[in-house]
């Protein structure tokens, strides 16, 4: 299921004062299997963009491949985009309605026709990815569950549908520091399953851990794409799109600024940790 | 110096469907100095939004006392005397923006406190020079961006000539820029204006320069200090379901490896020059 953004363009409000472009020219491609970052500034244009990947508003020009079907014609099967995409909103939690865990979860394949029987083993799979107990949550109600468990529960939703990509914006907004480092090992488990993974963060840090790649977008246009190193070694450009470096890359880049030679490529926690420990004589670990 | 909030034995119960009585707060003994800058970290239903809400009388504890500049909470004769002077933001600017302009959203508390018109006109450009979006000041705030928003939030608050603002998750929604404004704003209306700020949060880094941080966890206080004591403190932030900063980590787990670095760094600028001192 490759996808294919060709020369999409968008414009919001058009012919009234408000008029913006929010997307210009974008074009490339994703892989099966990839776990694709998008970083940009408020405003960039990400949000759009995976609207119209995911088909939810149309593009103004260019087009959107997804294994080779453009799903903005009219007579496109929507119905096996919704199957095939998966989209998970900035706060998917607040989407939760169901009086019961295992009923929120079904709902999205209840709706499209998947017979009772299956129901029930698409709610237990979806629930064992995200990490929650079936038999213990199944009858709970979503309202009694923490911040971090209900958003578990609403992706649960979503991979209850079986896509083969999973869109996320911002899934760690709001969430405390272990419930981030869960959400981000759960997709990181997706993405090792075969899942293809598109992702839009402000997390820098998550995405030079995680990402084979990361597509950095600024004022409507694709600035960067590349690989983590790739782009996180700019960081010039970065900041002048309104990015920060991830955490790692702050450290090396304000001990070069002191003279210590450090490599650039270094973009990762674990990297830099390494490298000091050479640099200063400790035990490195194996 | 004297104390502006002082909360003693405070609890917050409520009955769920089935008759269970849950604690969101059990026993919250705190205290922050008039003019200072708190932190409260806490995971996620640590009791961290039902204690921001005890500060303005928003809610009342169900046991214990909250006094804040000297008066009850619990006192109704006071109720409007400390809603002035406690201002709130909370985590959604969406949530709390009223109006259809700027400066006129911004004029809304002060107006329901019978402030003369000609005075409001004033008290809206300062606030908005504070957090430096007056030139917005005719704008439509749906139209502003999620950080612009909650500026306008803050100078709402600020229009009030309040003596202490308490953040409630407010950098939560925001992009990293966004966060790094709110928090330079608040800490020059601590510094500059005096205010006494409490900032709840789930941010670590948002600590590093408070006078004093309270770690709440499953609505009690387990920890409270110094950033450099409370930051550095890896069993306990563990325990409260926290995590360190990053320069903290690094510089403990370069410890691990038997490199002599200070434990007490907790900004990349600390650790830049324990490694430079090393070199």
């Amino acid at each position: 299921m490759p996808i294919a953004v060709e020369n999409v363009s968008y414009t919001y409000l058009p012919g009234t004062p408000f008029e913006h472009r929010a997307l210009k020219d974008v074009s490339f491609t994703i892989a099966d299997g990839e776990f694709v970052g998008i970083i940009g500034h408020t405003g960039s244009g990400k949000s759009t963009l995976i609207q119209i990947i995911s088909s939810l508003i149309p593009q103004t020009a260019g087009r959107v491949l997804i294994d080779g079907v453009d799903y903005s014609q009219k007579d496109a099967d929507k119905k096996k985009l919704r199957r095939t995409v998966g989209v998970v909103f900035q706060y998917p939690e607040y989407q939760l309605f169901e009086e019961t865990i295992a009923k929120d979860i079904a709902y999205g394949p209840r709706m499209t026709g998947i017979p009772e029987e299956e129901l029930e083993n698409r709610t237990q799979v979806a629930m064992e990815l995200v990490g929650m107990d079936y038999e213990t949550y199944k009858d709970k109600s979503p309202f009694e569950l923490s911040g971090g468990q209900k958003r578990k529960i609403a992706i649960a939703g979503v991979l209850a549908m079986e896509p083969k990509i999973l869109i996320m914006d911002e899934p760690i907004a709001g969430l405390d520091p272990l419930g981030r480092e869960s959400l981000m090992d759960l997709v990181k488990n997706l993405n090792d399953c075969g899942m293809t993974i598109l992702m839009i963060s402000h997390n820098m840090d998550g995405l030079a851990e995680y990402a084979s790649r990361i597509l950095v977008m600024n004022q409507g246009e694709l600035m960067m794409n590349g690989t983590p190193r790739e782009v996180f070694r700019e960081h010039e450009a970065l900041r002048a799109a309104g990015l920060d470096l991830p955490e790692a890359g702050q450290l090396v880049e304000a001990l070069r600024a002191k003279g210590i030679a450090i490599s650039e490529e270094n973009i990762r926690f674990d990297e830099v940790k390494e490298e000091l420990i050479r640099m200063l004589g400790g035990k490195a670990h194996d | 110096m004297e104390d502006f909030v002082r909360t003693q034995g405070v609890t917050y119960s409520y009955t769920s469907e089935e008759g269970d009585v849950n604690f969101a707060l059990n026993g919250v003994d705190i205290t922050v100095k008039k003019g200072s800058f708190a932190v409260i970290l806490g995971h996620n239903g640590s009791g961290k939004s039902t204690f921001a809400k005890l500060l303005n009388a928003l809610s009342l504890p169900t046991g214990g006392k909250v006094w804040i500049d000297g008066m009850d909470t619990a006192d109704a004769e006071r109720t409007f005397e400390i809603r002035g002077s406690v201002g709130m933001v909370f985590q959604n600017p969406d949530n709390q923006l009223v109006a259809t302009v700027v400066d006129e959203d911004v004029a809304f508390g002060p107006e329901n406190l019978g402030v003369p018109q000609p005075e409001i006109v004033e008290r809206v450009e300062q606030a908005l020079t504070a957090v430096n979006m007056l030139k917005y000041k005719k704008r439509a705030p749906h139209m502003l961006s999620g950080g612009q928003k909650q500026r306008i939030a803050i100078a709402g608050a600020l229009a009030m000539h309040p003596k202490m603002i308490v953040l409630d998750e407010a950098t939560a929604m925001l992009d990293p820029r966004g966060r790094k404004k709110i928090l330079e704003i608040v800490t020059r209306l601590n510094r500059e204006e005096g205010i006494t700020i409490v900032l709840i949060t789930h941010f670590m880094e948002e600590a590093v320069d408070a006078d004093q941080v309270i770690v709440l966890s499953d609505g009690q206080v387990l920890c409270q200090g110094t950033p450099h004591e409370i930051l550095t403190d890896q069993a306990m932030l563990k325990k409260a379901g926290l995590l360190p900063p990053f320069a903290a980590q690094m510089a403990m787990e370069l410890r691990e490896a038997g490199i002599p670095i200070a434990q007490t760094c907790i900004t990349t600028r600390e650790l830049v020059e324990e490694i430079c001192r090393l070199q």
